[in-house]
């Protein structure tokens, strides 16, 4: 892999330069990269290990939205490449979604994208979902597998009703935990949850005990 | 990290010897870690300030008991109580509850005097600086009554920690102050939490507030209903 | 201590209509007191002092006999007691004075004028013109024997007594004691000239005194005087003599002590009903700093402290209320009451009134003491 390059795309991504960052990594794509070795040395390094170079804070938002933003662009147009190298449907259906008042959505984003390439019929429903819309979301499509990405731990509140209420609406309802939340597991103790997955091995290793 | 102060089975029973008898809080079990800065949540009516004032020493448990460093509350005296309030803890209340008779200076000083201890160059100094973190260095000299409420709420603040208490003990403490106003608060809270180690344990409706800490508790019925850190 | 203190003087200066008020309410009290008091005290001086102010409060006798060595006596009775303001031994004889066709009967009384003048105060009592009858047969007499018997100053008259005959006087003076039986009978001359008449030698009849505090005439007569002297001689106080007035000044006094004590519970009453409403008012604040660590003690102290304040400010006030109200009496009344300002009286008063002050203050700071925290805490 290119990976000695990656200061060379993070140099890009300091200076919010969109276009080389997007070019950049489309090279890779073009080059035979796949999409989890451009996620995993990439994409995650990318955000995970930002620090902002800047005392004022105002400017250490500004820039964090605008690589962000860079982000999203990517990963969005990593999505064709993504429907060629996704392995055989195994039938089972994921809802994955960020609780109410989560905004951090990339995890959820990489971890729906990760699900597919595993053969999973998976589909992210949005960040900062309130209660009541994950609730009816799996009353209507009544999938195998609820996902929640959780990534401040206040929102493990949230998610403790959450899913609280998910058990009494659909007792068959299998739900998956994931995120920088979840990672404590005094905290991911206070929810009722099934799975805790969180990367791709992780997801490899979750279907193999379901087949 | 060691544990300042441990709740034992705590229940508490309001109007155990009336016809209707309330019972607020069950069982509640909890440690809470030197220098860390904790949140209480929870609806209204659900027992937190019960909790706190008896975490405060404010209120006895009907059953059950409170370690503070290890020792017992149970067995202290009304006036050892006040001694202990006094020495190792501060509280900031919702509604401020400055003494208006007194200037700020003389507020953030009373926990210090109450102790009756002489006053010397370096409590003064202290008592300044408090002002001056909490921003107020101006208004010293004003009494409680013709500053505003954020003002005020600061000055307990100050209060709070002029004893260097090993607790600070907050109910809403920015229960009715406008949101850039509780924004400012907090960030002192939790600069001082840092700067001078010092344990919070704050009730608080604020999401944005919550968010900041280090552990959110979420008291339920009177019992502890989550309870989650970073 | 300092800390409480500085407190109740925070809290009265916080609400000072308040504060003014009850000091008000203790310096009319106060006042009530001084007035009432010193008026009484006034009217029971001018009452002794005019029954008993020129006359002997404590008399002493031999039955049937001169006292001989009477100027040892009077010195050992004279040190007897720090309360003799002043002693002096009298030679008495009666006879009658007779003018052209006049006769009067009269009582002859030779006194030392030195320390007797101290107890009749002749000299205020002298019409003009008049002289102490220092030399020998020389005599004042009692302004009606002036007309009844048709003499004045300078004249000579008889004196005729049964048994030790007769004698020319020369008169130097009239005096006036405002009373008829001494106006009508009274003779006064040296001792020297009363005991040339009788003719036994030095010797007197009685010994009279006047004392500092009159009321304690028996007291010292029982406990100093008697204790020294042989049994033979006769005591006789003023208030042996005297009991109805007596009575009526113990009525008095009674009267006015009763007056005082109400005047004493209604204060009593205001405070600590006003300090009561006080605790409500500042049971935020009491709450405060007991959740601070105030202890129970120091919280109670407070309120002791501003029943203090307030008796001490009521006090002085009172006080200078009540002097001015007697000032303006005694101005502006016309009476002619002699009106006494007792400095230990006034402090009395003073003292009654933080004393009361401070029991007023008890309930509220017990009931400071008990106020719970919580309660406050809880209600805001
Ligand atoms: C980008 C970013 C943002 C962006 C988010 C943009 C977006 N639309 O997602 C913006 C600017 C909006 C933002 C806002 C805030 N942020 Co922010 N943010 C970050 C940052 C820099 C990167 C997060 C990220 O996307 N990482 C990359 C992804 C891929 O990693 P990940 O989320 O961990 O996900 C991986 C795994 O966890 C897993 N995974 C995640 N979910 C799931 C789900 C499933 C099903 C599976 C299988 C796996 C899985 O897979 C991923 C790949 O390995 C982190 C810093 C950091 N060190 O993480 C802070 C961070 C997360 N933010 C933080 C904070 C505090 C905030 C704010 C509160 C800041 C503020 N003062 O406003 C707000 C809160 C907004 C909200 N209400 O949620 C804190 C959180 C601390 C905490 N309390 O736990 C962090 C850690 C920064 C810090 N060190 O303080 N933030
Ligand atoms: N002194 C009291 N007597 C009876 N019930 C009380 C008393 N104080 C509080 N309560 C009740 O206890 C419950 C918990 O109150 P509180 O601790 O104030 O709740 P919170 O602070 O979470 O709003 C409420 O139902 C309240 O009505
Ligand atoms: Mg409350």
């Amino acid at each position: 892999m290119k990976e000695k390059n990656y200061e060379e795309f993070i140099n890009y991504l300091n200076h919010e330069k969109k276009d080389e960052c997007v070019i950049y990594i489309m090279e890779l794509f073009e080059e035979g990269a796949t999409v989890r070795d451009v996620y995993e040395n990439y994409v995650i390094p990318a955000l995970a290990e930002y620090e902002c170079d800047s005392d004022v804070e105002e400017i250490c938002i500004w820039k964090e939205h605008a690589r962000t933003s860079i982000i999203r662009t990517i990963l969005e147009s990593s999505y064709p490449y993504l429907i060629k190298q996704k392995k055989a449907k195994i039938n089972k259906t994921v809802l994955v979604a960020c609780p109410q008042l989560e905004y951090h959505e990339i995890g959820a984003i990489i971890a729906t994208n990760y699900l597919i390439l595993e053969g999973f019929d998976a589909k992210y429903i949005g960040a900062n979902t309130p209660n009541e819309q994950v609730i009816s979301a799996v009353s209507i499509l009544k999938p195998d597998f609820l996902a929640l990405s959780i990534t401040n731990y206040y929102n493990i509140v949230a998610t403790k009703k959450l899913t609280e209420k998910l058990r009494e609406v659909d007792s068959n309802l299998k739900i998956i935990i994931g995120g920088q939340a979840a990672n404590n597991p005094h905290t991911l103790s206070q929810v009722s949850y099934d799975f805790v997955v969180q990367t791709y091995a992780d997801i490899v290793k979750f279907k193999e005990e379901l087949l | 990290m060691a544990s300042i102060l441990s709740l034992r089975k705590v229940c508490k029973t309001y109007g155990e010897n009336t016809k209707n008898p309330t019972k607020v809080l069950f069982d509640v079990d909890l440690e809470f870690e030197e220098s860390s800065f904790n949140a209480i949540i929870g609806q209204s009516g659900s027992g937190k300030s019960t909790l706190l004032n008896i975490v405060g020493s404010l209120d006895r448990p009907t059953t059950g008991d409170i370690l503070f460093k290890n020792e017992s509350l149970a067995k202290l005296s009304k006036n050892d109580l006040a001694a202990f309030r006094n020495r190792s803890l501060g509280f900031i209340f919702q509604f401020h509850y400055l003494l208006p008779e007194f200037t700020a200076l003389e507020n953030v000083l009373m926990p210090y005097r109450i102790s009756k201890q002489p006053i010397t160059d370096e409590v003064m100094n202290r008592a300044n600086e408090l002002l001056d973190i909490v921003g107020l260095g101006n208004f010293k000299n004003k009494l409680a009554t013709n500053l505003s409420g954020g003002q005020q709420q600061r000055v307990a603040i100050a209060r709070s920690l002029i004893n260097n208490p090993a607790i600070v003990l907050a109910d809403e403490p920015t229960g009715n102050l406008d949101s850039d106003t509780t924004e400012k608060v907090y960030e002192l809270l939790r600069e001082i939490n840092q700067k001078f180690k010092t344990t919070f344990i704050i009730i608080t409706h604020d999401r944005t507030v919550a968010e900041k800490t280090d552990r959110v508790i979420e008291i339920k019925d009177g019992r502890v209903y989550l309870d989650i850190s970073k | 201590m300092k800390l409480a203190f500085q407190i109740a003087k925070r809290f009265l200066l916080a609400s000072k209509r308040q504060t003014l008020v009850i000091i008000l309410g203790i310096a009319v009290g106060v006042s009530v007191q001084v007035f009432i008091g010193s008026l009484i005290a006034g009217l029971q001086a001018s009452l002794v002092n005019t029954t008993i102010g020129s006359r002997s409060q404590i008399t002493i006798t031999l039955e049937d006999e001169y006292i001989t060595d009477y100027q040892n006596l009077v010195t050992l009775i004279d040190n007897s007691s720090d309360n003799i303001r002043v002693i002096s031994p009298t030679l008495t004889s009666n006879g009658s004075l007779i003018n052209n066709d006049n006769s009067e009967s009269i009582l002859l009384r030779g006194f030392e004028f030195s320390t007797a003048d101290e107890i009749y105060k002749f000299e205020e009592k002298f019409i003009p013109g008049s002289e102490f009858p220092n030399a020998l047969n020389e005599v004042a007499l009692g302004l009606n024997l002036k007309e009844n018997l048709g003499i004045d100053i300078g004249d000579d008259v008889e004196f005729l007594s049964g048994i030790y005959g007769n004698q020319t006087f020369k008169v130097v003076g009239f005096f006036d004691f405002g009373v008829n039986e001494i106006n009508n009978t009274w003779v006064i001359t040296g001792l020297d000239t009363v005991q040339n008449i009788i003719n036994e030698g030095n010797v007197v009849s009685n010994i009279e005194m006047q004392l500092n505090e009159v009321f304690d005439a028996e007291d010292i007569t029982k406990l100093e005087i008697e204790t020294g002297i042989s049994s033979n001689f006769k005591v006789t106080t003023w208030i042996s003599e005297n009991q109805s007035l007596l009575t009526g000044l113990q009525g008095q006094s009674t009267s006015s002590l009763m007056i005082q004590v109400f005047v004493i519970v209604s204060v009593v009453l205001g405070i600590s009903s006003t300090l009561a409403i006080t605790v409500l008012q500042k049971s935020k604040q009491l709450g405060i700093l007991k959740a601070m660590g105030i202890q129970d003690g120091d919280a109670s102290l407070i309120f002791l402290f501003e029943g203090m304040l307030l008796g001490v400010f009521g006090a002085i006030l009172g006080i200078l209320l009540g002097v001015g109200l007697l000032y303006a009496f005694t101005t502006f009344s016309g009476t002619d009451i002699p009106i006494s300002i007792n400095a230990g009286f006034l402090a009395l008063s003073a003292g009654i009134a933080i004393a009361a002050s401070m029991i007023a203050a008890l309930s509220p700071a017990i009931k400071s003491s008990k106020l719970s925290v919580i309660e406050v805490i809880r209600n805001g």
